[in-house]
């Protein structure tokens, strides 16, 4: 096929950026160091272990970190765009930052350990989401309106009780910690965090790929997905689960890191145009890449301090947000 | 395509409605593959929910439906998909989907889902339904960049490829100009000398009269009298004027010209 080449030579030219982004990343402290420089020191130097401590325990998780939480949130923000039928679309709609925050709120009210913080904003956006797709459930079918609308009111109402708790308990240490957490950070994580997030995000890409016809025939809408044999319940509640764990089991580490679910998928299908295989693969690899870019961005510009990486995302995203509203065609 | 096999469709004692209200009542008729059954009626008289009905996507309050004296409820999904087919009234249109992945979608039903290479067979039949549709000039395009009796085609193309025995047209005459519309009408017969049975929806009587062996009128003021039977005997002047409370003028040929001024 003609257009095969195109979109393997696409495909190629984001991993290879990828991978710069990575290298840079693992060269970064303060500023951006020269990446040769850096690894030649690695080999060479006296102090050839405290360089390596560094490598492997501080700039190799948090490179890993963004990579993962690249992967993950972008195919979960893809699927929930193919779902809702909504290319604005985001993972976030449905309840699992504000439940994931609720909850490891409440958990520190009640005196548990931060080491079990991420297990409990994992049920909690667990929960949240069960919650909002029983709403959204309607004649068997999952309904996109209902999904966006129920999903908006769950996690305003979990919001507004998050920050009620936290305004009357501002003076709390660990609640200001938890406020960081809410902007996202990928910084303070340990290789042994990653197993989770990883494990979730090898099973949910590969079962995201597994579904790509199906994904491009639910394109055509619910209606026409099943006169080709579909079986469309099934199919919903199944993608739902796995944008709902991949998008939880990095939120529960890493915080709340908007649009990168939103914006990822959009230049995605528009790279990798006609094949939904390569859209699922590139929307992952441009989601890890802006990840890794912009967590990069958090320790250059202003050296010393980490700046939260939502907010970072923020700043690029918003303005993206408003080029992609005006591109939309709202009519459909 | 192998289909030998003669079938049949049967509508049986059928009353569709939401909640208390009956929207189409006491419904009997039967459709055999290779015959092309119309549907006609007013706007709102429910011929799309019948449709819906048929395809499992809406039940009934009472009835039966049977493909070869089994419920159709009783059809696993993908046996389904591959004993009845429906072309939608809204055609859906995606700028990442070229025409000839709609009509290969059609051999869903006979692939894996993880499956996207197409066997030689399916493949020839997917070629077969690109020149049956004069698709080839637009096979490339994706469905955003087409016109609207181009999309009409292609996804018509997509429920051939399909192979079902049964298929449900919702106006299939919509959007095409006059040549594509007489172009529309050679190929539902070559369709249905397959020995597939149609059931086609239009509001065009003249495109009907020529295209079907039978005729549903679904009639909106009792809707428990409906006339089913063949299309010479269900479209005559008077069965038609009772339905559309207007003036028809027969000019021979089967063919009919409405006349409006009332009574």
């Amino acid at each position: 096929m003609f257009y095969g080449n195109v979109l393997q030579i696409r495909f190629i030219i984001s991993i290879l950026l990828l991978l710069t982004a990575l290298i840079l990343s693992l060269s970064t402290a303060d500023c951006i160091n020269n990446p040769f420089k850096v690894f030649h020191n690695l080999l060479t130097s006296d102090s050839q272990s405290l360089n390596l401590a560094i490598l492997w325990q501080i700039r190799m998780p948090r490179a890993l970190f963004a990579l993962v939480t690249g992967i993950s949130l972008s195919v979960s923000g893809y699927i929930l765009q193919v779902l809702t039928n909504n290319c604005l679309a985001d993972p976030f709609i449905i309840g699992i930052a504000s439940g994931a925050g609720l909850f490891s709120i409440l958990g520190l009210f009640c005196g548990l350990s931060c080491q079990l913080l991420p297990a409990i904003a994992f049920l909690g956006s667990l929960l949240t989401c069960v919650i909002v797709l029983k709403l959204a459930h309607q004649n068997q079918l999952i309904n996109s309106t209902r999904l966006l609308l129920s999903g908006f009111a769950i996690s305003s109402l979990c919001s507004a009780v998050m920050t009620l708790l936290v305004l009357l308990n501002g003076n709390n240490l660990k609640v200001m910690s938890l406020l960081y957490w809410l902007f996202g950070t990928l910084a303070n994580k340990t290789l042994a965090d990653l197993n989770f997030p990883v494990l979730i995000a090898i099973l949910g890409v590969s079962l995201t790929l597994y579904l790509a016809k199906a994904l491009r025939i639910l394109n055509l809408g619910i209606s026409s997905a099943s006169n080709f044999g579909l079986n469309v319940p099934k199919l919903q509640l199944s993608l739902l689960i796995l944008a709902v764990l991949m998008c939880s089991s990095v939120t529960a580490y890493c915080g709340i890191i908007g649009f990168v679910g939103l914006i990822s998928p959009n230049i995605g299908r528009k790279i990798f145009y006609q094949d939904e295989r390569y859209q699922i693969m590139g929307t992952a690899i441009i989601g890890s890449i802006i990840v890794v870019v912009a967590d990069i961005l958090t320790r250059i510009t202003i050296p010393g301090q980490d700046l939260p990486i939502g907010s970072v995302l923020a700043l690029i995203g918003s303005p993206f947000f408003l080029y992609l509203m005006n591109e939309y065609n709202f009519e459909n | 395509m192998n289909n030998e096999s003669i079938m049949h469709l049967e509508v049986i004692k059928l009353n569709i409605g939401f909640k208390s209200e009956i929207l189409l009542g006491n419904l009997n008729f039967s459709l055999t593959t290779g015959e092309i059954l119309g549907l006609i009626g007013v706007n709102g008289v429910g011929k799309s929910t019948l449709l819906k009905t048929i395809m499992r996507k809406i039940k009934p309050s009472s009835g039966l439906i049977k493909i070869n004296d089994k419920d159709i409820n009783h059809y696993k999904l993908k046996d389904f998909a591959k004993l009845v087919n429906f072309l939608e009234q809204n055609l859906a249109v995606s700028e990442y989907l070229t025409v000839k992945d709609l009509v290969k979608l059609g051999r869903n039903p006979y692939q894996k889902i993880f499956q996207w290479q197409l066997s030689d067979f399916d493949q020839s039949i997917v070629k077969q339904a690109l020149e049956l549709l004069d698709l080839f000039k637009v096979a490339d395009m994706p469905l955003s960049k087409i016109s609207g009796g181009e999309l009409q085609r292609a996804w018509l193309g997509s429920v051939i490829a399909q192979g079902s025995r049964f298929l449900l047209l919702d106006e299939p005459s919509n959007n095409l100009d006059i040549n594509h519309q007489l172009n529309l009408s050679r190929i539902l017969k070559h369709i249905a000398k397959q020995n597939i049975g149609l059931l086609v929806v239009s509001h065009d009587l003249n495109f009907l009269s020529k295209v079907t062996d039978k005729v549903i009128l679904l009639n909106c003021d009792s809707r428990y009298n409906h006339i089913f039977g063949s299309t010479k005997d269900v479209l005559t002047q008077s069965n038609l004027e009772a339905v559309f409370k207007l003036k028809f003028k027969h000019l021979g040929n089967q063919d009919f010209l409405l006349d409006y001024h009332n009574g």
